[in-house]
């Protein structure tokens, strides 16, 4: 069995993979005990660096930060500012000798492409294997002659006609792109990116931009990073140099290839985005074209063939996936196996999903879930229900410790394990604001986590009706136990906002400055997750203004 | 699966267009909101960069500082955040660059790492804790500039990838292929410290 690489584990473990990689990564955890260890330990190490990376100087640090910064702005000359900003590491270029050295790379490549552009212009064609097809090209060579005296504007330079119309140079240039583009390296892009100056749009760059075949790679414009133009495409350079030769082979009029010279003045033949091959509506292509054509592109057209029989009224498939105790599910991935289109489940366990008309299969994906599949009929309008069996996917010793801890924790607090846990947290009496509310995110939770969740939620319970701070202590560090386990979204959100709702109430019950610390760090941390409109960030810096106004 | 939520400012958007453009138009007043509204996050950044308290105090008042001076070219509307740490990375990198060596060690995170815990936890759980703490910073400190500040920006900040692209000014996808070296590479050194 292949196992996850690091960078596949990495994404799965900050919920950034996307798409199809996402779902062949949970379909391998499920049944790969060794990934799931290794993706345990992942995240532990993660964990493992916040105490030695983190440190909170006190709030009397805060209180007179704005303080010396104003005095540091006035005594602070403003030109050195403006400099350091202008480069992105804090540097002119000049003064880097990493980038001195790459500055004068990218000029030399530069310059020793256009002298063996220039230099190749007049070079005849290479000698073929086949001497028939030599001998055709002979009696063909005026048309070529013909295309450059057509176009005197070459004379000057190199420009974009002469890539195409040039074969020889072509086969330097296009195979190096080609290399570059269809090895997707992203160790190769990533190298790239790191020598080179971050806001200088790189060469290796654009062309790990251009080559990325997720897409992901594609920054927004907003970072300054512009996927570069179609017409700079490795594959679009392959197909037109073919078509070029397909032209001279057959004794193409000259007249043509002066107008093929010219193509880039028109818009190259459009680029699918997930695949970078050639629209359909290009030209059809000789037979050896589709040696050049990777097998994405193969893959992409047989996917729009399908589509295209396929084609039909949509209708709307719509379901709600439970656990085996009937509870919702939320954040399950629902893939239509044999069309496309997927979905995630909503906080009720709910999906919908558009397909073309027929009977089609339907897998359904959750972390700490066996994969489930079930069948929509052909012409049935009514609601699917799906049924997941629970798996143990994270590591059982972290959580059912922490359950453990909480429960024994709570024990030692006065409370007897048979104390019923609400599931939204009560106040301190004299408050009506809670950050609690959103008890659906925390009752769709995997089986392993949510017991932790509810013992946590209890020890929360007890320790507001006790109003004792170090009881509201304990149950905050629970919660920040619990907190990296939570699969990011609103059950993050949640747990975070309880978590921060215990430390001010124990701030509010012992007013330290320990504590206050504390609140002000988890309050933050909540608000800054919090989406915009959400009424708790408005109670959150309410308290934070409390404390500091004490 | 869906990506977590997008993490937002901690000041609301138009609040932080409005600060923006006052101290554009030379409130200084409206500056010092934004500096009081950032001033963790900022020093948080600056901490792990750096792991010393004197060099993280200095970096991050002299981030405000190079805001203050350049916010004449910051654009309205963007978020605020990304761009102080991008300027706090910055000059944490020109400061590596500029000693020719790693940041210096402080005894203040061992100190504080037991108490960022439960009040529960025994003192032998807190030792053990602090030798741990100690094997990772040790190796933290071994990674490359590049790889400390990815990490520290994800496993510590929080950041998505989208954030921590545009604080360090490179493509997600390397984001996401520089983290899972970083990853890999404490790993490694962790294996080693633990090893005989």
């Amino acid at each position: 069995m292949k196992h996850l690489n690091e960078r596949d584990m990495s994404g799965v473990l900050d919920g950034e993979l996307r798409g199809e990689a996402m779902w062949r990564a949970q379909q391998h955890l499920e049944r790969c005990p060794v990934c799931r260890d290794a993706l345990s330990a992942m995240a532990a190490q993660d964990r493992s660096l916040r105490a030695p990376l983190s440190h909170d100087p006190g709030e009397e640090y805060f209180d007179s930060f704005a303080d010396r910064v104003t005095a540091r702005i006035a005594a602070a000359p403003k030109a050195s500012a403006s400099e350091v900003l202008r480069s992105p590491f804090g540097v002119s270029w000049w003064q880097s000798p990493r980038k001195l050295a790459l500055v004068g790379t990218v000029t030399a490549v530069i310059a020793g492409a256009g002298l063996v552009m220039i230099s190749s212009r007049n070079a005849g064609l290479p000698t073929l294997a086949n001497k028939e097809t030599a001998q055709h090209l002979d009696q063909t060579a005026p048309a070529k002659q013909n295309e450059n005296e057509a176009m005197p504007g070459t004379a000057a330079g190199p420009g974009p006609g002469d890539l195409r119309a040039d074969r020889s140079k072509d086969d330097g240039t296009g195979a190096k792109l080609q290399t570059g583009a269809s090895g997707g390296s992203a160790n190769a892009g990533d190298e790239l990116a790191r020598t080179s100056p971050p806001g200088a749009a790189s060469p290796g760059r654009q062309q790990k931009v251009m080559s990325s075949p997720s897409g992901e790679d594609r920054a927004p414009a907003a970072n300054g990073f512009t996927p570069p133009p179609p017409a700079s495409s490795a594959e679009t350079r392959e197909v037109d140099r073919l078509r070029e030769t397909k032209r001279r082979l057959i004794g193409a009029p000259a007249r043509e290839a002066q107008e093929s010279a010219k193509a880039p003045a028109e818009p190259p033949a459009p680029m699918r985005e997930e695949s970078g091959s050639p629209a359909p509506a290009a030209a059809p292509l000789p037979v050896q074209m589709s040696k050049h054509v990777s097998a994405p592109a193969s893959r992409s057209a047989a996917e729009r063939e399908r589509m295209a029989t396929d084609a039909g009224p949509a209708r709307r498939v719509c379901g709600v996936v439970r656990d085996a105790s009937g509870r919702p599910l939320a954040r399950v991935l629902v893939t239509a196996t044999d069309a496309a289109g997927n979905e995630t489940s909503d906080g009720s366990g709910r999906f919908c999903l558009e397909l073309p008309p027929g009977p089609h299969d339907l897998q359904l994906l959750a972390v700490g879930f066996r994969s489930a599949q079930i069948r929509v009929p052909a012409t049935s309008g009514e609601e699917l229900a799906a049924t997941m069996q629970a798996v143990s996917v994270i590591e059982g010793g972290g959580v059912a410790g922490l359950r453990d801890r909480a429960e024994k924790s709570s024990l030692k607090q006065g409370l007897t394990s048979t104390t019923q846990a609400p599931m939204a947290s009560g106040t301190l009496s004299g408050s009506g604001e809670t950050l609690a509310g959103d008890e659906t995110a925390l009752k769709a939770l995997p089986d392993s986590l949510r017991d932790a969740v509810a013992a946590v939620m209890k020890l929360q319970s007890g320790a507001e009706t006790l109003g004792r701070a170090n009881a509201l202590d304990a149950a905050a560090a629970a919660w920040e136990r619990v907190l990296p386990q939570m699969p990011p979204g609103r059950s993050e959100l949640e747990a975070r906002a309880r978590l921060a709702e215990c430390r001010f109430r124990a701030w509010q019950i012992s007013r330290d400055s320990k504590r206050a610390e504390r609140a002000m760090d988890a309050l933050t941390a909540f608000i800054v997750r919090t989406p915009s409109g959400d009424r708790r960030s408005a109670v959150a810096a309410r308290w934070i203004d409390q404390i500091h106004e004490r | 699966m869906n990506p977590g939520p997008r993490r937002t400012p901690i000041l609301d958007p138009g609040d932080e267009a409005a600060l923006v453009r006052s101290a554009q138009g030379g409130d200084s007043a409206a500056f010092t909101k934004i500096v009081r509204a950032y001033q963790r996050p900022v020093f948080r950044v600056a901490y792990g960069l750096t792991r010393n308290t004197a060099d993280a105090d200095d970096l991050a008042q002299e981030t405000f500082v190079r805001a203050y001076q350049a916010i004449d070219r910051f654009r309205v509307g963007e978020p605020l955040y990304p761009w102080l740490a991008r300027i706090a990375t910055n000059l944490a990198f020109s400061l590596f660059r500029r000693r020719k060596r790693r940041p210096e060690t402080a005894l203040e995170p061992m100190v504080e790492a037991g108490a960022q815990w439960g009040v529960d936890d025994d003192p032998a759980e807190h030792a053990a804790a602090g030798e741990r703490n100690e094997q990772v910073r040790v190796a933290f400190e071994k990674l490359s500039p590049e790889h400390q500040s990815v990490l520290s920006l994800r496993a510590v900040q929080d950041l998505s990838y989208q954030e921590i692209a545009l604080v360090l000014r490179v493509p997600p996808g390397t984001v996401m292929s520089r983290l899972s070296r970083a990853r890999a590479e404490l790993k490694r050194l962790l294996d080693g410290s633990d090893g005989p």
